[in-house]
């Protein structure tokens, strides 16, 4: 069986939400359930870096999980004012190809059960 | 033929994303990214340690296949810098891929300074901090430019 990370990425207008107001740590909403046991629930955490440009997370942030700028912003804020910040929730795999886009900009993120 | 001042030196035009950088600024940047690529390739290197840190918070290494991923990743944003190196316009790609190649340049050169907070950041030398400064101007005029409507679009 291939590796599920071989697989074709998902959707990104399919997968949940993460909201910027969800205490980090803590599981976003969702409107999505995954359908595998061993893929619930996992978050893709942003760290907080001292050296990146605001401009560029949200940006970024944008760009890979196709947020609106507000929404960008507050997760940006989020992780800037508390040193990391859940963007992302969802399946395993999914969460580490959004880890693997985001380190393509040096962005430091990591993946973790939510 | 001059260019009129108000021109950003980065912009979008109806062949693509325009560079008119100084040409001291276009080799420092494709220097840095030259020099990370091969720090990369270096196992145990700052820059390997800081762009390849696992990614499973829960695990001391990552799967093997998702640091192939990584690896190839990163591989993949320094050839399209190294292939458009020379050139004067850029596709949307190669813009996004310059962005990309800076972003990973900043991210390894601070953690080669150690820098972690922002009091770190703030004591960094002007040698450094100039180099940071040239960084930044590079990405906001990169984001600028991709972000902005094609010449003569009603919607610009």
């Amino acid at each position: 069986m291939a590796h599920p990370l071989l697989a074709g990425a998902a959707a990104p207008t399919t997968v949940p939400v993460a909201d910027p107001d969800v205490a980090v740590g803590t599981m976003p909403d969702t409107t999505e359930r995954p359908s595998r046991a061993s893929d619930v629930p996992y978050a893709v955490f942003l760290w907080n870096d001292p050296v990146t440009l605001m401009d560029v997370v949200v940006r970024v942030l944008s760009k890979v999980f196709g947020y609106d700028g507000p929404t960008a912003e507050a997760l940006m804020l989020r992780a800037h004012r508390d040193g990391k910040a859940v963007v992302w929730s969802g399946d395993r795999d999914q969460a580490t190809r959004y880890c693997i886009r985001l380190g393509r900009y040096g962005l430091q993120s990591t993946v973790a059960r939510a | 033929m001059r260019r009129r001042r108000h021109e950003p030196p980065i912009r979008r035009t109806s062949s693509g994303i325009e560079v008119a950088l100084p040409h001291w600024v276009t080799s420092l940047v494709t220097a840095a990214v030259r020099q990370l690529r091969r720090e990369v390739d270096a196992p145990g290197s700052v820059a390997a340690q800081r762009l390849l840190a696992p990614l499973d918070e829960s695990a001391s290494d990552d799967d093997p296949i998702v640091t192939l991923m990584r690896q190839h990743a990163l591989d993949e944003v320094f050839d399209v810098v190294e292939a458009s190196a020379q050139r004067t316009v850029l596709t949307d790609a190669e813009a996004e891929a310059w962005l990309e190649a800076t972003g990973l340049v900043l991210a390894a050169r601070t953690a080669q300074l150690g820098v972690r907070t922002e009091e770190d950041r703030r004591a960094v030398s002007r040698r450094d901090e100039a180099f940071l400064q040239v960084v930044y101007a590079v990405q906001l005029g990169l984001i600028e430019a991709l972000d902005a409507p094609p010449p003569g679009d009603p919607n610009g």
